[in-house]
């Protein structure tokens, strides 16, 4: 009695049950992907992931990233720029290697370190940004659009709920800009409302910061006083008044 | 086995016979749903709630509550000797009341209770986004207090359920998660002769406990199944096809199962 209809529910169960205990993680891999940077100045990722960039002599240019069944990574030239564009998830870093050829990185959230010392660098970000590395001429320009929201003066009393919590968030989002370790003769840090760490001040030269009204920086210990010049940020139009945390 | 005009008349006689038991389900679903609103708009900021997400959690939670429940109840004249003999002897072959029955419950109840969904929810959704722009104008008002408030950031609006899915394979877990439910709800109702959804209720809890168990055993490993159509984590290459055959095969041996317990009451 009603034994085709016990074997076939058992059949779902017994099918249900394997797929949950017979699973093991497939092992981690990446897939390379080889860069031409024959000719390319700029080098751009558009990525939610972070970009993990190694500017290195000695190494070949190279692009890795985990693989998935959805993860799509797309590789593009538009003129002297490389454009890297990748769906991988946010919690799984992109790695790219390149020969210090370009003068200028175009990236979301990006930990970058340099091998040898660099002439110039400029990166442009909307992110947050972890610097390492020697180089004579740094500029880092924060291109955050959460910071569009902030109001020109931080206590003025904003027009609308939405304006205000949108002010809010700009503050409780503000992103890092880390200058961690390296020797750099000259560097220029822009930013609207991010927070600026300059970690080792000693090994730096000359410092310009063109800061927002919602931007703050902090200096490490150092055993001078740092060569610092503060610079209203174009965009907001009232006197500079940056401050430290 | 099927026959084209006989499923009709089929499926006549019962629209015909149980419309009415039909409505007043979506209709007591429609009153619990208005009383449940009524509580949270009484409310100083009850409407706060009612997001496009708090919409969306009140109507898959609704979903996948009342779905089941009425799927228990397509067949519960068999719970009776004197009704069941009658329903299986209805002028259909048993695949045609299983197809009339798997229309019904897995693709007619979803539309009628998203219709019923709309009833209360959209006048109260329409409700508390106006409610919420008059909020946020008078803390305006009030000036930098309103920095702190969170609340601006939600998102008011009719909720609309597909808008709710990041991608086709969020529906297709979520439509395969609730079918399967609803099988086992109907063969519940059919195999078991007397009680049979106090009894369903029984095995599910069982069920439910022997599978916490056996995801226990499995550790963290069983979130490669359950999350294969929403995650996008690497599978080794027999996973990659095992995995969406076991996804559709679950329930549509539920079904089948179902299709059998009705059939096997048929010849008892």
């Amino acid at each position: 009695m009603m034994r085709r209809t016990r074997l076939t529910f058992l059949a779902a169960l017994g099918l249900y049950v394997a797929a949950l205990l017979l699973p093991r993680d497939a092992p981690e891999t990446t897939a390379t992907v080889p860069l031409d940077m024959t000719g390319i100045d700029e080098l751009e990722v558009v990525s939610d992931s972070s970009v993990n960039v190694r500017l290195d002599a000695a190494s070949a240019n190279w692009l890795d990233y985990p693989p998935g069944k959805d993860h799509h990574v797309t590789v593009t030239r538009e003129g002297r720029r490389l454009r890297i564009v990748s769906d991988v998830p946010g919690y799984r870093p992109l790695d790219i290697s390149i020969r210090p050829t370009v003068g200028k990185l175009v990236v979301r959230d990006a930990s970058i370190v340099a091998g040898p010392v660099l002439e110039a660098m400029v990166v442009e970000t909307t992110g947050a940004i972890e610097w390492r590395g020697s180089v004579t001429d740094l500029t880092v320009v924060d291109l955050n659009p959460w910071y569009d929201h902030a109001a020109a003066d931080p206590a003025a009393v904003p027009a609308n709920g939405a304006e205000a919590a949108a002010a809010a968030a700009a503050d409780a989002f503000a992103a890092r800009l880390d200058i961690e370790s390296g020797r750099i003769q000259n560097l220029s840090v822009t930013t609207r409302g991010s927070v600026v760490t300059l970690a080792d001040p000693d090994t730096l030269g000359r410092i310009t910061l063109t800061l927002g009204q919602r931007a703050r920086y902090s200096i490490g210990s150092a055993s001078r006083i740092p060569d610092i010049t503060l610079l209203p940020h174009p965009a907001d139009a009232q006197a500079p008044e940056a401050k430290q945390p | 086995m099927f026959d084209l005009s006989r499923f009709l008349r089929l499926a006549r006689a019962q629209w015909a016979e149980y419309r009415r038991t039909y409505a007043w389900f979506l209709g007591i679903g429609i009153i619990v749903h208005f009383v449940l609103l009524l509580v949270l708009l009484s409310g100083n900021r009850g409407y706060t709630l009612l997001t496009v997400d708090g919409q969306a959690a009140f109507y898959f939670v609704g979903l996948f509550l009342t779905a089941p429940l009425f799927a228990a109840r397509y067949f519960q004249a068999m719970a009776r000797r004197e009704s069941a003999g009658l329903l299986l002897m209805r002028p259909a072959s048993k695949f045609e009341k299983w197809l009339l029955a798997m229309a019904v419950v897995a693709v007619l109840y979803p539309v009628a209770y998203s219709l019923a969904f709309y009833v209360c929810n959209a006048p109260a959704a329409l409700y508390a986004e106006s409610a919420a722009a008059f909020d946020a104008a008078m803390r305006a008002k009030e000036g930098a207090a309103a920095r702190a408030d969170s609340m601006a950031w939600e998102t008011y609006g009719l909720f609309l359920p597909w808008s709710e899915f990041e991608s086709w394979r969020s529906a297709v877990a979520l439509a395969l998660v609730l079918t399967s439910l609803q099988a086992f709800a109907v063969l519940g109702s059919l195999y078991f002769r007397s009680f049979p959804a106090v009894k369903t209720v029984v095995v599910a809890f069982v069920l439910m406990l022997f599978l916490m168990l056996v995801e226990t055993i499995g550790g963290g490993q069983t979130a490669l199944f359950k999350g294969y159509w929403t995650h996008s984590r690497e599978l080794v290459a027999w996973q990659q096809w095992f995995f969406p055959v076991a996804w559709f095969a679950i329930p549509a041996l539920l079904w089948l199962a179902s299709l059998f317990a009705l059939g096997e009451r048929e010849v008892a």
